[in-house]
């Protein structure tokens, strides 16, 4: 088989540049695992750990830049090529002759051809131990590092906490409602699968979106109150509020009970519509606690009562808050509030409150701070206010006289006050000034 | 496309060569490199310049050129008072059919084969008037301007500069020189030779080897020997790197040398480079071809600093480094690679 001039030089630039992007990807390996390698023993010395995780892969990017910025700064032309390969070959300049298109003798040509054969024993060598030795420890090393178990006490990024948390709270609450019965099955089933992907993603080390979080936990209200909404239609209807806001929460018996106990403490059995007041009187034990089951245990019996209780509790809340103890307001408050009423106590949006915003703050509109400047001031009786300022009052007064002694006078330069010349301290230098004149003055008779 | 030299031509180039080689070796004992430089030079038409001690042979190789050669041979012995006009010929009044007449008289330029023995005895003046004729092979005088033979070889001896008496040749005149090479001494199995061969010490007689037309023959070979792109690069970026200002030069160069190679430099290593791929039997000029003649051709062209030369510092050496510097090939390999 005879290789031609063009064919033996390409064979020789492709192995040279094969072999010059195989050193530059070296070299990165080189340069990205000992950069890798110190930043995990970096982060031990803190006591964190970074996992090997898929998305390490990101790092071939410059592996493979490497190689390709080295292969193309040391690629060779044809012309050096062949300068190489003729070289190499022994052909004292004729590959390059006949590269330059010089026609060959046969004898020449023959010649030629003849070395060419032995090409692939002189085509450029990669040198192995110099290109892979130092970038393998490296990479060896960094493996080692990645690889160590996580140091004792080394925590998740703080990110990935707060979205396991967050996770794990609406796993609960899914459990939660299934186990209730207030969640379908397929509903159930596609959440829970939703839950399973995020959970997934954290583990792999990626930090998940708070949207797709809030996404799934907005689903899951939604498909509770979807599910309460059919529940009550499928019980007949409710009041006109449930339906339309569907917030009104399912009372049970013994919670019921509970709050009766509350309401009974607090005397307002009576505001109740009569037949609901005596069916909870006729529950009543000796010791003033209800029993759950003298209550209705029909879902809409229990709402009626609820309603009833709440209404009837939600008037005087506030008054009730100083004769009851925390935990029966605490009952009520929360029966009132889940029959979507608001006691009388609770500024809320109309009552001078917020509640919304990042805190519950109550306005303030009045001003009765005392002793401020801006504290209202009462006119006597009878009198209008005054359309402009008028005087009130008209005196005269001497001014207060009292000179001050001028504490620099005698210091040098009286300290800008007026003090009187001859009291001032001349500096020595300007002493001898003072005393020449003077001196002058005298010896010509011009100061007499 | 062209065509380079058939085997048979570069053979028949060896051949001829070779008788020139073999008469010069026959009169030089030991001097084989001198002779091959010697030969190269003729090769190109290119004139010689041979430093030497005297005693050394240097006349005698020159002389047996020129018996080798068959060509006009003249001999020029130059002392401090020659003047130019005696080297040139000049303007000689005389009576012609009953009319005066001032008929120029051609002085010993008009050969084939000029030696100018001791050429650095003759004054300045006198070693300019050599300018002229080694680069356009004419002579003016008096504002005529006269032909001088085909071929036409300066072949000229010095003593090192060093001995009395002598005057440097001009950075000019040195640089019209294709080679400059020093004449080495012989060790002492040569003398012994010699002792033995030679009564006092007169050389072999020898036969003209080549005839006209051979000489012409060989010429148009060399000629014809091909000098490829990437070794003229070579030669370009080895005379450039003689050049102290470049930032690629080797450190000795920007050191000691105060100008570096003209591209007449280049010029005469591209055609001695072709001479010496002939005598190498290859059609075509080499790297080894560039870096056997780059030293003679460049040497005597570069002008070092006076103070390099005080710490003696030679071209020769500066020449050797910027070889060693400049890689034959433009790009090398990568280091990586074996």
């Amino acid at each position: 088989m005879t290789v031609t001039p063009a064919a033996a030089v390409a064979a020789f630039s492709r192995r040279v540049a094969a072999t010059s992007f195989l050193a530059g990807a070296m070299q990165a390996v080189l340069v990205v695992s000992s950069g890798v390698a110190l930043l995990e023993l970096a982060l031990r010395c803190l006591g964190l750990h970074l996992a090997p995780r898929p998305i390490w892969a990101v790092l071939l990017v410059p592996v493979l830049a490497g190689g390709w910025w080295r292969q193309r700064r040391e690629r060779l032309d044809a012309t050096v090529a062949a300068g190489h390969l003729d070289r190499r070959l022994g052909l004292h300049g004729l590959l390059l002759c006949a590269r330059e298109g010089q026609a060959l003798e046969p004898a020449w040509s023959a010649h030629l051809h003849e070395r060419l054969l032995a090409l692939p024993a002189v085509l450029p060598r990669p040198r192995w131990r110099k290109l892979l030795v130092l970038p393998m420890l490296a990479l060896l090393l960094a493996a080692g590092v990645s690889l160590l178990p996580a140091p004792p006490g080394a925590a998740e990024p703080p990110k990935l906490q707060a979205r396991t948390a967050e996770l794990d709270r609406i796993a609960e609450q899914l459990r939660d409602l299934f186990a209730r019965g207030d969640l379908p099955a397929e509903t159930q089933r596609e959440i829970e699968q939703k839950v399973q992907e995020l959970r997934q993603k954290v583990e792999a080390g990626e930090v998940p979106e708070w949207r797709d979080l809030d996404q799934l936990e907005q689903q899951l209200e939604r498909a509770e109150l979807l599910a309460a909404a059919s529940r009550e239609g499928n019980d007949g209807g409710g009041s006109g509020s449930e339906r339309d806001g569907g917030l009104a929460k399912s009372p049970t018996p013994e919670a019921l009970a509970k709050t009766a106990a509350a309401l009974a403490a607090a005397g307002l059995l009576d505001e109740m519509p009569a037949p609901l007041a005596a069916g909870l009187r006729a529950a009543q034990a000796a010791d003033g606690s209800f029993d759950p089951k003298a209550l209705p245990q029909d879902a809409a019996g229990l709402r009626a009562l609820a309603e009833a209780m709440a209404a009837a509790a939600g008037q005087s809340l506030g008054e009730l808050a100083q004769r009851l103890p925390p935990e029966q307001l605490a009952d009520l408050r929360a029966l009132v509030e889940g029959q979507g009423l608001q006691g009388d106590d609770v500024e809320g949006v109309g009552r001078g409150g917020v509640d919304r915003g990042p805190g519950h703050a109550a306005l303030d509109m009045t001003e009765d701070a005392q002793g401020g400047a801006e504290a209202a001031l009462a006119l006597p009786p009878g009198v209008a206010l005054p359309g402009e300022w008028v005087p009130v009052g008209d005196r005269r007064t001497e001014p207060v006289v009292q000179p001050e002694n001028n504490p620099t006078a005698g210091s040098a330069g009286a300290g800008g006050m007026g003090g009187a010349t001859w009291q001032l301290q001349l500096a020595p230098r300007h002493r001898a000034v003072v005393q020449r004149f003077f001196d002058a003055t005298t010896a010509t008779g011009r100061g007499k | 496309m062209t065509t380079m030299l058939t085997a048979a031509q570069v053979e028949r180039g060896r051949q001829l060569l070779a008788r020139v080689q073999d008469g010069c070796n026959a009169v030089l004992l030991g001097q084989r490199d001198l002779v091959d430089m010697c030969v190269m030079a003729l090769c190109v038409r290119g004139h010689l310049l041979l430093e030497g001690l005297p005693g050394l042979g240097k006349t005698e190789l020159v002389k047996a050129i020129g018996r080798l050669l068959g060509l006009a041979f003249r001999r020029v012995q130059f002392t401090p008072d020659l003047l130019p006009g005696d080297i040139t010929g000049g303007p000689i009044l005389q009576d012609r059919g009953g009319n005066r007449q001032f008929v120029f008289q051609p002085g010993p330029l008009f050969a084939n084969i000029v030696l100018a023995d001791e050429i650095n005895r003759a004054s300045p003046k006198t070693q300019s008037a050599l300018l002229e004729a080694m680069q356009e092979r004419s002579v003016t005088v008096l504002g005529e301007t006269h032909r001088l033979p085909l071929p036409f070889f300066v072949l000229a001896t010095q003593n090192p500069i060093e001995l009395e008496g002598t005057y440097p040749l001009p950075e000019a005149q040195l640089d019209r020189f294709l080679f400059k090479v020093e004449v080495p001494g012989v060790d002492a199995d040569v003398m012994t030779q010699i002792l033995t061969s030679r009564r006092r010490g007169e050389p072999p007689a020898l036969e003209k080897a080549l005839t006209a037309a051979e000489l012409d023959e060989l010429f148009s070979l060399v000629d014809a020997v091909f000098l490829p792109q990437a070794v003229a690069n070579y030669i370009a970026r080895v005379c450039a790197a003689t050049h102290p200002h470049r930032a690629d030069s080797p450190p000795e160069v920007r050191k000691a040398v105060r100008f570096g190679a003209s591209p007449r430099a280049a010029i005469a290593i591209g055609e001695a480079a072709r001479a010496a791929a002939l005598l190498a039997g290859r059609p075509n000029v080499d790297f080894d071809d560039v870096q056997r003649t780059a030293r003679p051709a460049l040497a005597h062209r570069l002008v070092l600093q006076h103070t390099a030369v005080v710490s003696g510092a030679t071209p020769a050496g500066i020449v050797r480094a910027v070889l060693d510097a400049v890689p034959a090939v433009r790009k090398p390999l990568p280091e990586v690679v074996s």
